[in-house]
Protein backbone atom coordinates (compact mmCIF):
# COMPACT_ATOMS: atom_id res chain seq x y z
CA UNK A 1 0.00 0.00 0.00
CA UNK A 2 1.07 3.28 -0.67
CA UNK A 3 2.15 5.01 2.55
CA UNK A 4 0.36 8.35 2.32
CA UNK A 5 2.49 11.49 3.00
CA UNK A 6 2.08 14.69 5.09
CA UNK A 7 2.87 18.10 4.63
CA UNK A 8 3.40 18.52 8.75
CA UNK A 9 4.55 22.56 8.73
CA UNK A 10 1.64 23.11 5.88
CA UNK A 11 -0.91 21.76 8.43
CA UNK A 12 0.36 23.29 11.79
CA UNK A 13 0.24 26.61 10.19
CA UNK A 14 -3.49 25.66 9.11
CA UNK A 15 -4.12 24.85 12.77
CA UNK A 16 -2.18 27.48 14.41
CA UNK A 17 0.57 25.32 16.34
CA UNK A 18 4.17 25.71 15.92
CA UNK A 19 6.16 23.25 16.34
CA UNK A 20 9.49 22.57 17.05
CA UNK A 21 11.96 20.38 14.75
CA UNK A 22 11.48 17.34 17.17
CA UNK A 23 7.95 17.36 17.17
CA UNK A 24 7.26 17.43 13.33
CA UNK A 25 9.84 14.72 12.93
CA UNK A 26 7.16 12.54 15.93
CA UNK A 27 4.19 13.48 14.45
CA UNK A 28 5.09 13.15 10.73
CA UNK A 29 6.10 9.45 11.55
CA UNK A 30 3.28 9.02 13.59
CA UNK A 31 0.61 10.21 11.11
CA UNK A 32 2.07 7.75 8.47
CA UNK A 33 1.08 5.24 10.49
CA UNK A 34 -2.40 5.88 11.75
CA UNK A 35 -3.16 7.43 8.18
CA UNK A 36 -1.56 3.92 6.71
CA UNK A 37 -4.66 2.34 9.39
CA UNK A 38 -6.98 4.69 7.87
CA UNK A 39 -6.77 3.65 4.72
CA UNK A 40 -8.76 0.94 5.07
CA UNK A 41 -11.48 3.02 5.02
CA UNK A 42 -11.07 2.19 1.10
CA UNK A 43 -11.94 -1.17 1.01
CA UNK A 44 -15.63 -0.32 2.38
CA UNK A 45 -18.57 -0.05 -0.40
CA UNK A 46 -19.98 3.25 0.01
CA UNK A 47 -21.76 4.67 -3.48
CA UNK A 48 -25.09 3.60 -1.86
CA UNK A 49 -25.28 6.20 1.21
CA UNK A 50 -27.03 9.40 0.99
CA UNK A 51 -26.34 11.24 3.69
CA UNK A 52 -29.30 13.01 5.57
CA UNK A 53 -28.82 16.29 4.11
CA UNK A 54 -27.04 15.42 0.77
CA UNK A 55 -29.80 15.94 -0.82
CA UNK A 56 -32.74 17.80 0.58
CA UNK A 57 -30.37 20.48 2.02
CA UNK A 58 -29.89 20.83 5.64
CA UNK A 59 -33.06 22.66 8.26
CA UNK A 60 -31.20 24.28 11.06
CA UNK A 61 -32.81 23.59 14.38
CA UNK A 62 -33.34 26.77 16.08
CA UNK A 63 -34.66 27.82 19.81
CA UNK A 64 -37.19 30.11 19.99
CA UNK A 65 -35.42 33.84 19.50
CA UNK A 66 -36.28 35.04 22.89
CA UNK A 67 -34.40 37.67 24.93
CA UNK A 68 -32.49 36.10 27.62
CA UNK A 69 -29.95 37.31 30.15
CA UNK A 70 -26.07 36.80 29.33
CA UNK A 71 -22.92 36.31 31.46
CA UNK A 72 -21.99 38.72 34.00
CA UNK A 73 -19.16 40.67 32.39
CA UNK A 74 -17.25 40.42 35.68
CA UNK A 75 -17.32 37.14 35.53
CA UNK A 76 -16.16 36.71 31.58
CA UNK A 77 -13.11 39.30 32.36
CA UNK A 78 -12.27 37.26 35.09
CA UNK A 79 -10.83 34.99 32.50
CA UNK A 80 -9.14 37.32 30.74
CA UNK A 81 -5.23 37.02 30.49
CA UNK A 82 -5.70 40.93 29.91
CA UNK A 83 -7.99 43.52 29.85
CA UNK A 84 -8.92 46.90 30.31
CA UNK A 85 -12.52 48.99 30.67
CA UNK A 86 -14.60 45.96 30.39
CA UNK A 87 -12.81 45.02 27.23
CA UNK A 88 -10.22 42.19 26.30
CA UNK A 89 -6.79 43.43 25.55
CA UNK A 90 -5.62 41.40 22.06
CA UNK A 91 -2.29 41.62 20.73
CA UNK A 92 -1.11 44.48 18.32
CA UNK A 93 -2.43 43.26 14.86
CA UNK A 94 -1.83 46.47 12.80
CA UNK A 95 1.63 48.09 12.77
CA UNK B 1 -19.60 -1.52 56.96
CA UNK B 2 -18.04 1.47 56.58
CA UNK B 3 -20.06 4.59 55.82
CA UNK B 4 -18.61 4.72 52.37
CA UNK B 5 -19.03 1.65 51.12
CA UNK B 6 -22.69 2.68 50.89
CA UNK B 7 -24.18 2.68 47.75
CA UNK B 8 -26.33 5.75 46.68
CA UNK B 9 -29.86 3.94 46.86
CA UNK B 10 -28.95 2.53 50.36
CA UNK B 11 -27.66 6.07 51.46
CA UNK B 12 -31.17 8.07 50.49
CA UNK B 13 -32.72 5.67 52.80
CA UNK B 14 -30.52 6.17 55.67
CA UNK B 15 -30.98 10.56 54.52
CA UNK B 16 -34.42 10.31 54.60
CA UNK B 17 -35.20 8.82 57.16
CA UNK B 18 -33.30 10.75 59.42
CA UNK B 19 -30.50 8.14 60.79
CA UNK B 20 -27.40 10.02 58.77
CA UNK B 21 -27.53 13.56 58.42
CA UNK B 22 -25.99 15.08 54.89
CA UNK B 23 -23.33 16.90 56.84
CA UNK B 24 -22.40 13.28 58.60
CA UNK B 25 -22.14 11.76 55.31
CA UNK B 26 -20.06 14.02 53.12
CA UNK B 27 -17.47 14.47 55.70
CA UNK B 28 -17.16 10.60 56.19
CA UNK B 29 -16.56 11.02 52.25
CA UNK B 30 -13.77 13.77 52.76
CA UNK B 31 -12.03 11.11 55.34
CA UNK B 32 -12.20 8.65 52.51
CA UNK B 33 -10.47 10.87 49.99
CA UNK B 34 -7.91 12.13 52.49
CA UNK B 35 -6.83 8.42 52.90
CA UNK B 36 -7.14 7.22 49.51
CA UNK B 37 -6.47 10.28 47.15
CA UNK B 38 -2.76 10.05 47.99
CA UNK B 39 -2.45 6.77 45.94
CA UNK B 40 -5.13 7.07 43.53
CA UNK B 41 -4.64 11.03 42.69
CA UNK B 42 -8.32 10.98 41.17
CA UNK B 43 -9.23 14.71 41.73
CA UNK B 44 -8.10 18.02 40.35
CA UNK B 45 -9.76 19.82 42.35
CA UNK B 46 -11.62 19.49 45.66
CA UNK B 47 -14.04 21.74 47.13
CA UNK B 48 -14.60 20.59 50.96
CA UNK B 49 -16.04 23.95 52.70
CA UNK B 50 -18.53 24.73 49.94
CA UNK B 51 -19.40 20.79 49.67
CA UNK B 52 -20.08 21.12 54.03
CA UNK B 53 -21.91 24.37 53.62
CA UNK B 54 -24.41 22.72 51.14
CA UNK B 55 -24.82 19.58 52.76
CA UNK B 56 -25.74 21.76 56.17
CA UNK B 57 -28.78 23.06 54.35
CA UNK B 58 -29.77 20.45 52.10
CA UNK B 59 -33.23 18.94 51.40
CA UNK B 60 -33.13 15.39 52.01
CA UNK B 61 -36.23 14.58 50.32
CA UNK B 62 -35.26 15.90 47.01
CA UNK B 63 -33.94 13.02 44.63
CA UNK B 64 -30.54 12.83 45.28
CA UNK B 65 -30.91 14.92 48.52
CA UNK B 66 -27.50 14.90 50.21
CA UNK B 67 -25.55 12.89 48.08
CA UNK B 68 -21.91 13.91 47.15
CA UNK B 69 -21.13 13.77 43.55
CA UNK B 70 -17.55 14.44 41.41
CA UNK B 71 -17.70 15.82 38.40
CA UNK B 72 -15.11 15.45 35.53
CA UNK B 73 -13.28 18.06 35.20
CA UNK B 74 -14.40 18.84 31.44
CA UNK B 75 -18.20 19.76 32.66
CA UNK B 76 -18.73 23.38 34.04
CA UNK B 77 -19.34 24.34 37.27
CA UNK B 78 -20.02 28.11 38.33
CA UNK B 79 -16.55 29.23 40.19
CA UNK B 80 -15.19 26.29 40.04
CA UNK B 81 -12.35 25.47 37.52
CA UNK B 82 -12.79 23.48 34.51
CA UNK B 83 -9.37 22.91 33.43
CA UNK B 84 -10.08 20.04 30.97
CA UNK B 85 -6.76 18.79 32.30
CA UNK B 86 -5.18 20.72 30.53
CA UNK B 87 -2.48 23.65 31.03
CA UNK B 88 -4.17 25.96 28.53
CA UNK B 89 -6.90 26.01 31.07
CA UNK B 90 -4.51 26.91 34.17
CA UNK B 91 -6.49 29.42 36.33
CA UNK B 92 -9.63 29.30 34.24
CA UNK B 93 -12.89 29.50 36.31
CA UNK B 94 -16.15 29.03 34.91
CA UNK B 95 -18.72 31.72 34.67
CA UNK B 96 -21.82 29.78 34.40
CA UNK B 97 -22.91 25.92 34.81
CA UNK B 98 -23.60 23.32 32.80
CA UNK B 99 -27.29 22.06 32.05
CA UNK B 100 -26.31 18.84 33.88
CA UNK B 101 -25.00 20.33 37.24
CA UNK B 102 -28.10 22.91 37.26
CA UNK B 103 -30.06 19.90 37.37
CA UNK B 104 -27.98 17.90 39.80
CA UNK B 105 -28.38 20.95 42.57
CA UNK B 106 -31.97 20.94 42.17
CA UNK B 107 -32.10 17.49 42.90
CA UNK B 108 -30.18 18.17 46.09
CA UNK B 109 -26.53 16.61 45.02
CA UNK B 110 -23.60 17.64 46.32
CA UNK B 111 -20.67 18.32 44.39
CA UNK B 112 -17.58 17.51 46.11
CA UNK B 113 -14.63 18.18 43.26
CA UNK B 114 -13.13 17.45 39.89
CA UNK B 115 -12.45 14.35 38.49
CA UNK B 116 -8.41 14.06 36.43
CA UNK B 117 -9.32 13.07 32.69
CA UNK B 118 -7.04 12.63 29.45
CA UNK B 119 -6.46 16.69 28.52
CA UNK B 120 -10.33 17.62 27.08
CA UNK B 121 -11.14 13.69 27.21
CA UNK B 122 -8.86 12.76 24.28
CA UNK B 123 -6.86 9.48 25.18
CA UNK B 124 -7.73 6.43 26.60
CA UNK B 125 -5.30 6.18 29.74
CA UNK B 126 -5.74 9.40 31.74
CA UNK B 127 -2.21 9.64 31.39
CA UNK B 128 -2.08 12.23 28.74
CA UNK B 129 -3.27 15.08 32.16
CA UNK B 130 -1.30 17.97 33.05
CA UNK B 131 -2.59 17.49 36.53
CA UNK B 132 -0.23 14.34 36.86
CA UNK B 133 -1.48 10.41 36.07
CA UNK B 134 -4.75 8.78 38.27
CA UNK B 135 -3.40 4.93 39.02
CA UNK B 136 -5.86 2.29 38.92
CA UNK B 137 -7.19 1.39 42.68
CA UNK B 138 -6.52 -2.86 41.50
CA UNK B 139 -3.11 -2.54 40.85
CA UNK B 140 -1.34 1.07 41.16
CA UNK B 141 0.98 0.41 38.30
CA UNK B 142 -1.34 0.33 36.03
CA UNK B 143 -3.64 2.90 33.80
CA UNK B 144 -7.50 3.44 35.08
CA UNK B 145 -8.27 3.68 31.60
CA UNK B 146 -9.38 7.13 30.10
CA UNK B 147 -10.46 9.62 29.89
CA UNK B 148 -12.99 9.53 32.36
CA UNK B 149 -10.26 7.40 34.50
CA UNK B 150 -10.52 9.90 37.86
CA UNK B 151 -14.04 9.31 37.97
CA UNK B 152 -13.80 5.39 37.19
CA UNK B 153 -10.81 5.08 39.81
CA UNK B 154 -13.20 7.58 42.44
CA UNK B 155 -16.33 5.38 42.29
CA UNK B 156 -14.02 2.20 42.18
CA UNK B 157 -12.15 3.16 45.29
CA UNK B 158 -15.03 4.59 47.24
CA UNK B 159 -13.70 8.01 47.32
CA UNK B 160 -16.99 8.87 45.18
CA UNK B 161 -20.45 7.04 45.68
CA UNK B 162 -20.79 8.40 41.92
CA UNK B 163 -19.13 10.04 39.36
CA UNK B 164 -19.94 12.42 36.05
CA UNK B 165 -17.91 11.14 32.63
CA UNK B 166 -18.45 12.49 29.30
CA UNK B 167 -17.96 9.46 26.36
CA UNK B 168 -16.59 10.55 22.72
CA UNK B 169 -15.59 7.03 22.02
CA UNK B 170 -15.68 4.79 25.12
CA UNK B 171 -14.24 7.38 27.56
CA UNK B 172 -17.01 6.62 30.84
CA UNK B 173 -17.80 2.61 29.42
CA UNK B 174 -13.37 1.83 29.20
CA UNK B 175 -12.33 2.88 32.59
CA UNK B 176 -15.54 2.06 34.02
CA UNK B 177 -14.36 -1.69 32.32
CA UNK B 178 -10.83 -0.93 33.80
CA UNK B 179 -11.68 0.33 37.68
CA UNK B 180 -14.32 -2.56 38.07
CA UNK B 181 -17.39 -0.01 38.67
CA UNK B 182 -20.52 1.01 36.02
CA UNK B 183 -20.77 2.66 33.36
CA UNK B 184 -23.35 4.17 31.03
CA UNK B 185 -23.05 6.32 27.92
CA UNK B 186 -26.35 7.31 27.17
CA UNK B 187 -28.03 7.45 23.67
CA UNK B 188 -26.58 10.95 21.62
CA UNK B 189 -29.14 13.86 22.44
CA UNK B 190 -30.27 12.35 25.92
CA UNK B 191 -28.56 14.51 28.18
CA UNK B 192 -28.11 18.15 27.63
CA UNK B 193 -24.07 19.08 26.72
CA UNK B 194 -24.67 22.72 27.27
CA UNK B 195 -21.59 23.21 29.55
CA UNK B 196 -19.54 20.30 28.59
CA UNK B 197 -16.33 21.47 26.73
CA UNK B 198 -16.66 19.86 23.50
CA UNK B 199 -14.46 17.46 21.83
CA UNK B 200 -15.97 16.30 19.35
CA UNK B 201 -19.84 17.42 19.37
CA UNK B 202 -21.71 15.11 16.82
CA UNK B 203 -20.61 12.13 19.86
CA UNK B 204 -20.03 13.70 23.42
CA UNK B 205 -22.39 12.60 25.98
CA UNK B 206 -22.14 13.08 29.75
CA UNK B 207 -23.18 9.81 31.88
CA UNK B 208 -23.05 8.31 35.31
CA UNK B 209 -20.40 6.38 36.65
CA UNK B 210 -21.53 4.52 39.77
CA UNK B 211 -20.72 1.60 42.10
CA UNK B 212 -24.50 0.11 40.86
CA UNK B 213 -26.80 -0.51 38.08
CA UNK B 214 -29.44 1.04 40.39
CA UNK B 215 -27.85 4.05 40.65
CA UNK B 216 -26.82 4.54 37.65
CA UNK B 217 -30.58 4.42 36.72
CA UNK B 218 -31.09 7.17 39.44
CA UNK B 219 -28.45 9.80 38.47
CA UNK B 220 -29.54 9.60 34.70
CA UNK B 221 -33.36 10.27 35.36
CA UNK B 222 -31.58 13.49 37.19
CA UNK B 223 -29.75 14.41 34.50
CA UNK B 224 -31.38 13.67 31.21
CA UNK B 225 -33.97 15.47 29.22
CA UNK B 226 -34.25 18.24 26.89
CA UNK B 227 -32.55 21.58 27.20
CA UNK B 228 -33.05 24.67 24.76
CA UNK B 229 -29.65 25.67 25.21
CA UNK B 230 -28.24 22.32 23.28
CA UNK B 231 -30.15 22.04 20.23
CA UNK B 232 -28.58 18.36 19.42
CA UNK B 233 -30.83 17.29 22.81
CA UNK B 234 -34.02 15.59 22.11
CA UNK B 235 -37.39 16.55 22.87
CA UNK B 236 -38.10 12.67 24.04
CA UNK B 237 -39.98 11.71 27.36
CA UNK B 238 -37.58 10.71 30.63
CA UNK B 239 -38.58 7.57 31.54
CA UNK B 240 -38.49 6.37 35.34
CA UNK B 241 -35.22 4.75 35.01
CA UNK B 242 -35.34 3.49 38.62
CA UNK B 243 -39.21 2.17 38.88
CA UNK B 244 -38.19 0.29 35.38
CA UNK B 245 -35.63 -1.65 36.35
CA UNK B 246 -37.90 -4.62 38.01
CA UNK B 247 -39.97 -4.70 35.40
CA UNK B 248 -38.12 -6.58 32.28
CA UNK B 249 -38.91 -10.25 31.70
CA UNK B 250 -36.10 -12.71 29.80
CA UNK B 251 -38.96 -14.69 28.29
CA UNK B 252 -38.86 -13.84 24.64
CA UNK B 253 -35.65 -11.42 24.95
CA UNK B 254 -33.67 -12.72 22.14
CA UNK B 255 -29.52 -11.06 23.19
CA UNK B 256 -27.38 -10.80 20.30
CA UNK B 257 -23.44 -11.46 20.49
CA UNK B 258 -21.92 -9.90 17.68
CA UNK B 259 -19.22 -12.25 16.23
CA UNK B 260 -16.40 -9.02 15.21
CA UNK B 261 -16.15 -8.37 19.05
CA UNK B 262 -14.54 -12.18 19.33
CA UNK B 263 -11.64 -10.86 17.57
CA UNK B 264 -8.08 -12.37 17.56
CA UNK B 265 -6.27 -10.52 20.16
CA UNK B 266 -8.75 -10.28 22.49
CA UNK B 267 -7.53 -11.53 26.18
CA UNK B 268 -8.31 -14.86 26.65
CA UNK B 269 -9.45 -14.06 30.04
CA UNK B 270 -11.85 -11.85 28.99
CA UNK B 271 -13.03 -14.38 26.57
CA UNK B 272 -14.14 -16.46 29.42
CA UNK B 273 -15.67 -14.33 31.58
CA UNK B 274 -17.88 -12.47 28.85
CA UNK B 275 -19.37 -15.93 28.16
CA UNK B 276 -19.69 -16.87 31.38
CA UNK B 277 -21.92 -13.23 31.48
CA UNK B 278 -23.58 -14.60 28.08
CA UNK B 279 -24.10 -18.14 29.63
CA UNK B 280 -25.71 -16.44 32.91
CA UNK B 281 -28.30 -14.70 30.79
CA UNK B 282 -29.08 -17.97 29.03
CA UNK B 283 -29.65 -19.33 32.25
CA UNK B 284 -32.03 -16.80 33.18
CA UNK B 285 -34.37 -17.47 30.43
CA UNK B 286 -32.49 -15.12 27.73
CA UNK B 287 -32.32 -16.48 24.01
CA UNK B 288 -28.83 -16.01 22.91
CA UNK B 289 -28.28 -15.51 19.01
CA UNK B 290 -25.05 -15.06 17.03
CA UNK B 291 -25.34 -11.97 15.29
CA UNK B 292 -23.20 -9.79 12.66
CA UNK B 293 -22.61 -5.93 12.43
CA UNK B 294 -19.71 -6.28 9.79
CA UNK B 295 -18.45 -2.66 9.18
CA UNK B 296 -17.00 -3.32 13.27
CA UNK B 297 -13.56 -3.25 12.02
CA UNK B 298 -13.55 0.04 10.69
CA UNK B 299 -15.47 1.69 13.32
CA UNK B 300 -11.79 3.20 14.67
CA UNK B 301 -10.76 4.51 11.55
CA UNK B 302 -13.79 6.63 11.14
CA UNK B 303 -14.02 7.42 14.72
CA UNK B 304 -10.35 9.13 14.24
CA UNK B 305 -11.52 11.05 11.37
CA UNK B 306 -14.24 12.71 12.31
CA UNK B 307 -13.83 12.86 15.88
CA UNK B 308 -10.45 14.70 15.06
CA UNK B 309 -12.06 16.70 12.42
CA UNK B 310 -14.87 17.84 14.74
CA UNK B 311 -11.53 18.82 17.29
CA UNK B 312 -9.88 20.53 15.36
CA UNK B 313 -12.65 22.99 15.04
CA UNK B 314 -13.83 22.96 18.69
CA UNK B 315 -10.24 23.47 19.89
CA UNK B 316 -9.87 26.50 17.78
CA UNK B 317 -11.49 28.71 20.47
CA UNK B 318 -8.41 28.16 22.68
CA UNK B 319 -6.50 30.88 21.86
CA UNK B 320 -5.36 32.79 25.04
CA UNK B 321 -7.37 35.75 24.06
CA UNK B 322 -10.71 35.92 26.13
CA UNK B 323 -9.86 33.01 28.84
CA UNK B 324 -6.80 30.46 29.26
CA UNK B 325 -3.15 30.66 29.19
CA UNK B 326 -1.37 33.07 27.37
CA UNK B 327 2.44 32.96 25.96
CA UNK B 328 4.33 35.83 27.01
CA UNK B 329 7.07 36.12 23.83
CA UNK B 330 5.72 36.30 20.42
CA UNK B 331 6.96 38.68 17.24
CA UNK B 332 3.75 39.01 15.86
CA UNK B 333 -0.46 37.65 15.75
CA UNK B 334 0.69 34.53 13.99
CA UNK B 335 3.42 33.18 16.33
CA UNK B 336 0.99 34.27 19.08
CA UNK B 337 -1.37 32.04 18.74
CA UNK B 338 1.16 29.29 17.25
CA UNK B 339 3.34 29.52 20.52
CA UNK B 340 0.29 29.85 22.99
CA UNK B 341 -1.16 26.56 21.72
CA UNK B 342 2.22 25.19 21.61
CA UNK B 343 2.76 25.66 24.63
CA UNK B 344 -0.51 25.34 26.26
CA UNK B 345 -2.15 21.56 24.59
CA UNK B 346 -0.20 18.24 25.41
CA UNK B 347 1.49 16.06 22.94
CA UNK B 348 -1.93 14.09 22.10
CA UNK B 349 -4.13 16.98 21.69
CA UNK B 350 -1.58 18.53 19.69
CA UNK B 351 -1.77 15.28 17.28
CA UNK B 352 -6.09 14.99 17.09
CA UNK B 353 -5.64 19.01 16.33
CA UNK B 354 -3.27 18.17 13.72
CA UNK B 355 -4.60 15.37 12.36
CA UNK B 356 -8.21 16.65 12.14
CA UNK B 357 -6.92 19.87 10.25
CA UNK B 358 -5.34 17.50 7.69
CA UNK B 359 -8.55 15.64 7.09
CA UNK B 360 -10.62 18.78 6.65
CA UNK B 361 -7.47 20.50 4.82
CA UNK B 362 -8.56 20.93 0.95
CA UNK B 363 -8.28 18.29 -1.07
CA UNK B 364 -8.26 15.29 1.56
CA UNK B 365 -12.16 16.76 2.61
CA UNK B 366 -13.60 14.07 0.19
CA UNK B 367 -10.98 11.21 0.53
CA UNK B 368 -11.39 11.26 4.39
CA UNK B 369 -13.89 13.21 5.75
CA UNK B 370 -17.10 12.29 3.37
CA UNK B 371 -16.21 9.17 3.22
CA UNK B 372 -15.85 8.42 6.71
CA UNK B 373 -19.36 10.07 7.37
CA UNK B 374 -20.31 7.30 4.93
CA UNK B 375 -19.06 4.20 6.54
CA UNK B 376 -20.53 5.95 9.91
CA UNK B 377 -24.08 5.59 7.78
CA UNK B 378 -23.20 1.74 7.29
CA UNK B 379 -21.79 1.29 10.70
CA UNK B 380 -25.40 2.74 12.25
CA UNK B 381 -27.69 0.43 9.56
CA UNK B 382 -25.90 -2.68 10.75
CA UNK B 383 -26.97 -1.68 14.61
CA UNK B 384 -30.73 -1.07 13.12
CA UNK B 385 -30.53 -3.95 11.25
CA UNK B 386 -29.48 -6.66 13.93
CA UNK B 387 -31.88 -4.65 16.42
CA UNK B 388 -34.99 -5.97 14.59
CA UNK B 389 -34.41 -9.43 15.58
CA UNK B 390 -32.58 -8.63 19.28
CA UNK B 391 -33.34 -6.46 22.04
CA UNK B 392 -29.42 -5.72 23.40
CA UNK B 393 -26.42 -6.90 22.27
CA UNK B 394 -23.71 -8.49 24.68
CA UNK B 395 -20.02 -7.64 24.30
CA UNK B 396 -16.62 -6.83 25.94
CA UNK B 397 -16.00 -3.35 26.78
CA UNK B 398 -12.73 -3.88 25.83
CA UNK B 399 -10.37 -6.63 24.20
CA UNK B 400 -7.98 -6.62 27.66
CA UNK B 401 -7.70 -5.84 31.33
CA UNK B 402 -6.12 -2.68 32.52
CA UNK B 403 -2.98 -2.32 31.34
CA UNK B 404 0.67 -0.84 32.58
CA UNK B 405 1.25 2.83 32.67
CA UNK B 406 3.52 3.80 29.86
CA UNK B 407 3.04 0.78 28.06
CA UNK B 408 0.73 2.29 25.25
CA UNK B 409 1.93 5.89 25.71
CA UNK B 410 4.49 5.88 23.01
CA UNK B 411 2.22 4.60 20.16
CA UNK B 412 -0.86 6.06 20.14
CA UNK B 413 -2.21 3.86 17.37
CA UNK B 414 -1.83 0.85 19.65
CA UNK B 415 -3.91 3.36 22.25
CA UNK B 416 -6.81 4.20 20.08
CA UNK B 417 -7.51 0.38 19.72
CA UNK B 418 -8.14 0.42 23.32
CA UNK B 419 -11.46 1.12 22.40
CA UNK B 420 -12.02 -0.78 19.58
CA UNK B 421 -15.33 -1.89 21.24
CA UNK B 422 -17.04 1.16 22.76
CA UNK B 423 -16.84 3.43 19.54
CA UNK B 424 -18.79 1.70 16.97
CA UNK B 425 -21.37 2.95 19.73
CA UNK B 426 -21.21 6.63 19.70
CA UNK B 427 -20.95 6.52 15.84
CA UNK B 428 -24.18 5.01 15.78
CA UNK B 429 -25.70 7.30 18.33
CA UNK B 430 -26.95 4.22 20.33
CA UNK B 431 -26.73 3.28 24.41
CA UNK B 432 -24.25 1.23 26.27
CA UNK B 433 -23.75 0.12 29.54
CA UNK B 434 -20.18 -1.44 31.33
CA UNK B 435 -20.46 -3.33 34.36
CA UNK B 436 -18.02 -5.47 36.06
CA UNK B 437 -18.42 -9.23 35.21
CA UNK B 438 -15.44 -11.15 36.63
CA UNK B 439 -11.38 -10.67 37.66
CA UNK B 440 -8.55 -11.89 35.67
CA UNK B 441 -6.01 -14.31 37.67
CA UNK B 442 -3.89 -10.79 38.56
CA UNK B 443 -7.46 -9.21 40.09
CA UNK B 444 -8.05 -7.04 37.40
CA UNK B 445 -11.62 -6.37 36.42
CA UNK B 446 -13.16 -7.36 33.37
CA UNK B 447 -15.99 -5.21 31.99
CA UNK B 448 -19.41 -6.36 30.26
CA UNK B 449 -20.70 -4.38 27.55
CA UNK B 450 -24.37 -4.35 26.97
CA UNK B 451 -25.71 -2.46 23.92
CA UNK B 452 -29.25 -0.91 23.53
CA UNK B 453 -31.12 0.45 20.73
CA UNK B 454 -31.57 4.61 20.73
CA UNK B 455 -33.60 6.27 23.63
CA UNK B 456 -33.78 2.19 25.01
CA UNK B 457 -31.44 2.33 28.32
CA UNK B 458 -34.67 1.24 30.29
CA UNK B 459 -33.48 -1.93 28.92
CA UNK B 460 -29.63 -2.26 28.98
CA UNK B 461 -29.96 -0.87 32.60
CA UNK B 462 -32.92 -3.63 33.47
CA UNK B 463 -30.28 -6.42 32.23
CA UNK B 464 -27.62 -4.76 34.02
CA UNK B 465 -29.39 -4.58 36.74
CA UNK B 466 -31.09 -7.99 36.95
CA UNK B 467 -27.02 -9.49 36.21
CA UNK B 468 -26.30 -7.72 39.16
CA UNK B 469 -29.23 -9.25 41.70
CA UNK B 470 -29.02 -12.90 40.02
CA UNK B 471 -25.43 -12.65 41.23
CA UNK B 472 -24.80 -11.25 44.47
CA UNK B 473 -23.07 -8.02 43.29
CA UNK B 474 -21.23 -6.22 46.07
CA UNK B 475 -19.45 -3.02 45.47
CA UNK B 476 -15.62 -4.62 46.49
CA UNK B 477 -12.78 -3.26 48.64
CA UNK B 478 -9.99 -3.13 45.72
CA UNK B 479 -6.31 -3.32 47.49
CA UNK B 480 -4.82 0.26 46.52
CA UNK B 481 -1.43 -1.69 46.32
CA UNK B 482 0.79 -2.42 43.75
CA UNK B 483 0.76 -5.73 42.83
Amino acid sequence: MEKPSIDIQYVADLARISLNEEEKKMFGEQFASILGYIEKLKEVKIDDVVLKGEEEGFKNNLREDLPQDGLATEDVLRNAPHHANNLFIVPKIIE
Amino acid sequence: MNLFEYTISELRKLLVRKELSPTELTEALFSRIAEVEPKINAYNYINHERAIERAKTINVDLPLGGIPIAIKDNINVRAEPCRCASKILEGYLSPYNATVIEKLIKAGAILVGRTNMDEFAMGSSTENSATGLTKNPWDLQRVPGGSSGGSAAAVASHEAFCALGSDTGGSIRQPASFCGCVGLKPTYGRVSRYGLTAFASSLDQIGPLTKTVEDAALLLEVISGFDPNDNTSEKMPVPRFSELLETLSLKNMVLGVPKEYFIEGIDGEVREAINKAIAHFESLGAKIEEVSLPHTPYAVATYYILATAEASANLARFDGIRYGRRSKHYEDLLDYYGKTRDEGFGSEVKRRILLGTYVLSSGYYDAYYLRALKVKEKIKQDFSSVFKKCQALLTPTSPFCAFRIGEKSNDPLQMYLADIFTIAVNLAGICGLSIPCGQSTEGLPIGLQIIGPAWKEEVILALGHLYQKSTGWKPPIPPLEKT
